[in-house]
């Protein structure tokens, strides 16, 4: 870890950012499920799901120049107002709103994210304990669902907001943290992030038949936030083996957790410990034809995420996509999963 | 240094984590009674029965609303269908946990979200000592299931079932169902709670099945099993009944005129069912 001082204004920012990002992801997928709810089948809405990729708006973006200021400022109301706008009670302005808030949350994240910086290393691994730590003031719900989760949305945004003003600094582009850190926020949401929702994919693991279910939720939820801390506190755990073998290690324990439920505590730990652990050891990224490469990773991220809610509800697709997605939530998820060590992996490639 | 001040945050933020969770474990108010209140209640994934036109869905999650109904209920045990919320698509949301944290009440989620069931889960007043969940055989349709839970009332143990059958375009699943769950109950004096998408005042197999084996809660309360007043459904104007609370046949003695209608569009489009049976 470097010996200048932390910038805490930029790591609230940046926390700010990773869990706003996440709660409009949530709002925007629960929305557009609402608009296509019904035993008529799905509309037109379903196409709003590619508004989840934001490498459409950061194609405008010259990464080696920086961003303007102006431009900078622009981008930042804009999201504020779409972000609010989302929060209202219809599901057309919800979906929509926070699908674009989306589109402006990827320069966001562009511009404030780097990797080389301890101040996005504790960031993530702050997003990701903080996230918990929501849902459990919530008691389980998302922040979308009360007036006082509206509350904490609305707080976070103030807060990320204000962090702006007391620790500006100049936005540049870090192309290749953003390709990092993108896949594990949306593999946060769709299986890290709740620690109920871990619980009930787990509930035929082997350790809940023998504790009370809400001593098992907590179990989890302290086992999450704790491999979190670990990863903080010793990143380079993970450098002492081969790339190969930690990604081997990873793999099997995103199977244990989705389909073989043996070690599920420990493999969630191990999980999330090494996700963060991985991508905060590959810090120095230059990524060729980055915009390329996004586009595709997005690209990969909405078909796995399509893929995985059509699963639950393909009784009111089309019969095609039905047989492409029933009883296959669990594979979709571990592509999602597969895809942060992917993309670590093909990043590794590029370390100087 | 600066590292022990973040791991200070972190650890600060685990206990919170702990405070704030452990709400589910705090053990509910004794309430002994000799008459229990039990319900049946579809609540359509937490969010409020949006009409058809896309343009006015809203996407409203109702919490407050189905607490605010449960409550009014009084109701000791509460078989809940359509809970699902922890899909990603549902807002990724423990609305079971957060009502029974809510209501001072035990809870079994039934089966878990990788299951891709709609949700069936239990909440209780008293203890839940044993509990299952199984898969019905599926001919047609989605997955359905049926869940069993033992819970330690003060009128003694009492074996309580939940269920969701398929919807009535799917008669065969329907028919092996109904056939599945009386196999499940068995001998066993139970109360069987549960959306069955059965019509009383069709010719409805299943139905029939059902109602040949067990004893109707309505019924024994001194209505017509056609009777009006036992509409469920649609909730903002019910012109038919699917939810029903079923009894083994002779166990129970349910009070008369206890059967009672809960609920308001705005919180499902179902209403809840409940009865007041005494050992």
């Amino acid at each position: 870890m470097e010996n200048r001082e932390i910038n805490f204004g930029v790591v609230v920012r940046q926390t700010g950012l990773m869990l706003l990002f996440v709660a409009l992801f949530n709002r925007f997928v629960s929305m557009t499920f609402v608009l296509n709810f019904t035993t008529a089948g799905v509309n037109s809405t379903l196409l709003f799901v590619f508004l989840t990729m934001s490498s459409f708006s950061i194609a405008r973006i010259r990464l080696n120049e920086g961003i303007n200021q102006n431009l900078y400022w622009l981008v930042w109301a804009l999201f504020t107002f779409l972000s609010v706008l989302a929060t209202i009670d219809n599901a057309i302005l919800g979906s929509l709103a926070s699908g674009l808030a989306l589109q402006f949350m990827g320069i966001l994240l562009l511009t404030n994210l780097d990797l080389a910086s301890v101040e996005t290393r504790t960031s993530l691994v702050l997003a990701t304990a903080g996230q918990y730590l929501i849902y459990a003031i919530l008691g389980g719900l998302y922040v979308f669902s009360t007036e006082l989760g509206k509350s904490i949305y609305y707080l976070v945004l103030l807060v990320t907001t204000l962090s702006i003003q007391i620790s500006p600094s100049t936005p540049i582009p870090k192309p290749g943290s953003l390709f990092l850190v993108y896949p594990y926020l949306n593999f946060l949401l769709l299986f890290l992030g709740v620690p109920s929702l871990v619980a009930t994919w787990t509930f035929d693991g082997v350790l809940v038949s023998l504790i009370p279910l809400p001593i098992y939720i907590i179990l989890l939820s302290v086992v999450m936030s704790l491999s979190a801390l670990v990863a903080f506190i010793y990143p380079d755990l993970v450098n002492r083996l081969s790339f190969g073998i930690v990604a081997a290690m990873y793999s099997l324990a995103l199977l244990d957790v989705l389909l073989l439920k043996l070690f599920v505590p420990v493999s969630i730990g191990l999980v999330i410990y090494i996700a963060l652990s991985l991508i905060s050891a590959t810090r120095d990224v230059t990524i060729p034809m980055f915009k390329q490469m996004f586009f595709v990773q997005q690209f990969l991220i909405t078909i796995f995420l399509f893929l995985y809610v059509s699963a639950g509800n393909w009784a009111f697709l089309p019969s095609f996509l039905g047989v492409a997605s029933h009883g296959l939530a669990w594979f979709y998820l571990f592509l999602s999963g597969l895809l942060v060590v992917g993309s670590i992996a093909l990043t590794r490639r590029y370390v100087s | 240094m600066k590292k022990k001040y973040i791991t200070s945050i972190l650890v600060i933020g685990m206990i919170a984590q702990i405070v704030f969770l452990s709400p589910m474990l705090i053990p509910p108010k004794d309430a002994s009674a000799q008459v229990i209140r039990v319900m049946t209640y579809n609540i359509h994934q937490y969010y409020v029965l949006d009409p058809s036109d896309i343009e006015d869905k809203t996407g409203r999650y109702v919490f407050d609303e189905l607490l605010k109904v449960i409550k009014e209920s009084g109701a000791d045990i509460i078989g809940l269908q359509e809970n699902e919320g922890l899909r990603l698509s549902s807002g990724n949301q423990n609305g079971v946990a957060w009502l029974a944290s809510q209501l001072g009440m035990y809870y079994y989620y039934g089966p878990a979200t990788s299951e891709q069931i709609y949700g069936e889960a239990i909440l209780s007043r008293w203890p839940i000592i044993q509990q299952e969940w199984k898969q019905y055989p599926r001919p047609e349709g989605i997955e359905r299931g049926v869940m069993y839970v033992v819970i330690d009332s003060p009128i003694g143990q009492l074996n309580v079932f939940n269920t969701h059958f398929e919807i009535d375009r799917f008669k065969t699943a329907q028919r092996e169902e109904a056939n599945f769950l009386i196999d499940y109950v068995g001998d066993r004096k139970a109360i069987i709670l549960g959306d069955f998408n059965t019509r009383s005042d069709e010719n409805n197999e299943a139905y029939h099945l059902l109602y040949n084996r067990f004893t109707y809660g309505l019924v024994e309360s001194g209505l017509h099993p056609n009777a009006t007043e036992g509409f469920t459904s649609p909730a903002h104007a019910p012109t038919h009944k699917i939810d029903y609370i079923w009894l083994t046949r002779g166990d129970w003695n349910v009070l008369p005129d206890s059967y009672a209608i809960y609920g308001n569009p705005d919180a499902s489009d179902h209403l809840a069912v409940l009865i007041e049976l005494s050992s």
